[in-house]
């Protein structure tokens, strides 16, 4: 299995090696880098505008080129988060919280680079296992259903409590305005519309990118041009490399998010979003100094931009192995197989080893070549910051207003943008937490779907989330997260009343 | 008495020049010629079956109307943004849209979409998708006769899109065709979902289309038991039985290419004549059929007609299981 997997990639390399499969590669991490980077235009986008140029290509490397515009994406979507507050796309938002502090003290250049070196790492890492453990996996996707993926969630909403913020009433506050947010749409279950005020553009819900665009960046620059001055001195002396020490402090992180984003990739249903929201949960709770977080902690960057990228790779996995796309990007990507008359499924291994195979050994060459790019780069990114703000801002305020109309070609997200903007900026002058926002608006929508479709199969008996080992465990340890810190309160408030007691 | 003649000599003339425009529209309807680039709007996500024949098409367009012919996709409300979009845009042939069954046909009846779709103007049709009954491996059922006696037995999980779509009424029309089934719905958020909770054992059966079955088909590990269109030549092929025959319904889930509603019948002639040319080009034709929907050319008027067929079969079944809008 091991060896025959291995001849495999080495065919597969022979595909991906071709000259002009090489040169499609390129195009793609670089078209993907541009569209991660510009506000609001994301994959999603990128992807869908290039799906026409399949018909004239040879399948192979119109599919290699579309792959690579989805991972150099998630390289792309860190730069404007880092730098201006502003999320590139939804995998980068949970970046912007220490990202962007950084910059703010002139470590741009470590946030910048460690985000592309664990990017890297988790991509390579997921594709080993994409070799190597592809079927396995595949397997895991099924038996990994709405139970499991509720529970799991769970885990990931405990370990999120408190999460920035000076108080657990502002903070739980916050949270429950995020699911506010997300409460108008369509009932998946019912098919009625609820809180939608018969407006058709709510039918949907919200879109997720102009609130995080506006809650962030918008909020940024409101705040910004209120405080008249900005020290932007400190951010254009940032160095331009990435230190011995940057790298110590973030390898449990690359390590741990290549784990988590390759593993979350194989569930379909999670979203990119919120596997780099479970990263940064994670990192925060392991952290020896969980009050660096929020202040431009480099774990705070490490974790999620490792996880997002291994997820863009793993997230082939269920793909190739039971032609399920597990998010609307890998959904489009199969548009371009079945453009080209392929059925992406478990024969399409045996049917066609060269074009598999040599996607397979394409997002080698394409994390590599993204690596290569990336760093160098990291100079004339941080140098944007030089560029007056009066200049700046305006344009990346253009910017966001065009990517958040070119979602869905609506003035509606355009407004969504400003009221959203107008929040972070009162947000930010009463320092009200907008992290539980956010986690409320990703996680809010799944949790729910998972825990309804559940309770749908059991026909209503909650006996279910303890129906296989891994939900049963996902369960008792969110309980755990939750009581533990509690416990630990009620014994000391114990402790001082004997102490108070003896004392008198 | 002169002013009189006179005006019935002009009444003449303007009667038959009437005559002979009406009688040269259809040679008239070659003489339009777009002013611009055409937008063809398919109001789904990109990737789907939809999206690809409606690029297919809009290809092949443009070289036959020598305008570039762009694909815009507006998602949302299942089709309801995008076809709003083209429903309130100039009627002037070059804001398109490309509309599956759903929004033509169910959704009109279960949402208060606030505009009707069937008051669009029709151009064509290039394809009517496909939808089968599927059984999980897992379930241990293996033919339609299965699912029904299990159905009296115990509550069968029947996986469905979300909402109400055309897989619930399906189901729907089963039970009452077969004196009842006992069956719960599992929401999910498309396809291709609904397939993975097929596959995993966590629903019994449910109703699907082509494009992420096929590979599962093969495989075995999804069973088709009944084949819910009006046809799907590759389960034919497979013996698999058809809801028409045996259940007397079937699941119409036709498309179509329509403007905003008064559309000049010139434009809307010419543009029938495009799709028309296209679809009799062999290769676009084989292109399409690589989505494993029933690729055929339908005139506008017939594509109205097989919606309108559709809308007046559901909406019965819709009141009768509580989930009709009052209009």
């Amino acid at each position: 299995m091991f060896v025959e997997s291995l001849d495999f990639l080495l065919l597969g390399f022979q595909t991906a090696l071709r000259p002009e499969n090489l040169l499609f590669a390129l195009l793609g991490c670089t078209l993907g880098m541009v569209v991660g980077m510009l506000p609001g235009i994301g994959p999603i986008a990128g992807i869908a505008i290039l799906l026409p140029i399949t018909f004239y290509l040879e399948p192979t490397g119109a599919i290699i080129m579309l792959a690579a515009i989805y991972y150099g994406a998630m390289y792309g979507g860190t730069i404007t988060t880092v730098l201006f507050n502003v999320p590139g796309e939804g995998s980068s938002a949970i970046t912007a919280i220490d990202g962007y502090q950084m910059a703010k003290q002139g470590r741009a250049s470590s946030a910048l680079g460690i985000a592309a070196i664990g990017s890297f790492i988790g991509g390579i890492f997921a594709t080993i296992v994409l070799v190597f453990a592809a079927p396995t996996l595949g397997k895991l996707a099924l038996n990994f259903g709405p139970p499991e993926l509720f529970a799991l969630l769970l885990v990931g909403l405990t370990l999120l409590i408190g999460l920035g913020g000076r108080s657990i009433t502002l903070s739980i506050l916050s949270g429950l305005l995020g699911l506010a947010i997300v409460l108008p749409g369509t009932d998946l279950f019912t098919g009625t519309t609820r809180y939608t005020f018969d407006r058709i553009e709510l039918y949907d819900g919200l879109n997720f990118v102009p609130i995080i665009m506006g809650l962030f960046g918008l909020g940024e620059i409101l705040h910004s041009a209120h405080q008249r001055y900005v020290e932007n001195t400190e951010i254009a002396k940032a160095k331009s490399t990435v230190t011995v020490k940057d790298l110590k402090e973030s390898k449990g992180a690359i390590a741990r998010g290549s784990l988590l984003g390759t593993v979350l990739g194989v569930i379909p249903g999670i979203g990119t979003v919120a596997p780099t929201l479970v990263s940064y949960a994670v990192e925060k709770r392991l952290a020896k100094n969980p009050e660096e977080f929020g202040k431009g902690a480099i774990q705070g960057v490490a974790g999620p931009e490792t996880t997002n990228n291994a997820y863009a790779n793993s997230a082939m996995i269920p793909l190739f192995t039971l032609g399920i796309p597990a998010s609307p990007t890998i959904a489009i990507l199969m548009g371009a197989f079945l453009i080209n008359g392929l059925q992406p499924g478990p024969a399409l291994f045996t049917e066609n080893p060269t074009l598999v195979w040599g996607i397979i050994a394409s997002l080698f060459i394409g994390n590599a070549m993204l690596l290569v790019m990336n760093l160098p780069l990291i100079g004339l990114w941080v140098k944007i910051l030089k560029v007056p703000t009066r200049l700046l801002f305006p344009l990346i305020l253009i910017f966001m207003l065009v990517g958040s109309y070119s979602i869905n070609r609506s003035m509606f997200d355009i407004w969504v943008l400003i009221f959203f903007g107008i929040f972070g900026y009162l947000a930010k002058l009463i320092d009200f937490p907008l992290v539980p926002i956010t986690l409320t608006i990703i996680l809010g929508p799944i949790l729910e779907k998972s825990l309804r479709q559940s309770l749908q199969i059991s026909g209503g008996s909650l006996d279910i989330l303890f129906r296989t080992p891994a939900s049963s465990f996902f369960i008792i340890l969110s309980a755990v997260i939750i009581s533990v810190p509690i416990a630990l309160k009620i014994r000391r408030f114990i402790k001082s009343r004997r102490t108070k007691a003896t004392v008198q | 008495m002169k002013g009189k003649k006179l005006l019935s000599i002009g009444t003449s003339i303007a009667v038959a020049l009437t005559m002979v425009l009406v009688a040269a529209s259809p040679a008239q309807a070659n003489k339009w010629k777009p002013s611009g680039t055409i937008t063809l709007v398919v109001p789904y996500g990109a990737g789907g079956s939809t999206d690809i024949i409606g690029r297919l098409l809009a290809k092949k367009l443009e070289s036959l109307l020598r305008v570039p012919v762009v694909i815009e996709n507006v998602a949302g409300g299942n089709g309801a943004v995008g076809a709003q979009r083209v429903f309130n845009a100039k009627p002037d042939g070059q804001t398109l849209a490309m509309l599956s069954g759903s929004i033509q046909t169910i959704i009109p009846l279960t949402t208060a979409i606030g505009f009707d779709p069937l008051r669009m103007s029709y151009i064509g049709s290039t394809h009517e998708s496909v939808a089968a009954r599927f059984v999980s491996k897992k379930s241990g059922l293996k033919t339609i006769e299965d699912v029904i006696a299990a159905g009296k037995e115990r509550f069968l999980i029947d996986v469905t899109s979300g909402g109400y779509g055309l897989p619930d009424l399906g189901t729907a029309l089963l039970s009452k065709r077969v004196g009842g089934i006992k069956y719960r719905p599992l929401a999910t958020s498309g396809g291709a979902e609904s397939v993975l909770r097929l596959l995993s054992g966590d629903a019994d059966m449910g109703q699907n289309s082509a494009s992420t079955t096929v590979a599962h088909i093969k495989t075995g590990d999804l069973i088709p038991v009944l084949i819910e269109s009006e046809s799907w030549p590759l389960l034919e092929e497979m013996g698999i039985p058809k809801s028409v025959d045996r259940y007397r319904y079937a699941i119409s889930n036709p498309s179509a290419v329509v403007g905003p509603p008064n559309l000049p019948a010139t434009i809307r002639l010419a543009l029938q004549k495009a799709i028309q040319t296209a679809l009799e080009d062999p290769a676009v034709k084989t292109d399409m059929e690589k989505t494993q929907e029933l690729i055929r050319y339908k005139s506008g008027p017939q594509a109205r007609a097989i919606a309108v067929r559709a809308q007046n079969a559901y909406a019965p079944v819709l009141r009768s299981v509580g989930r009709a809008i009052r209009k």
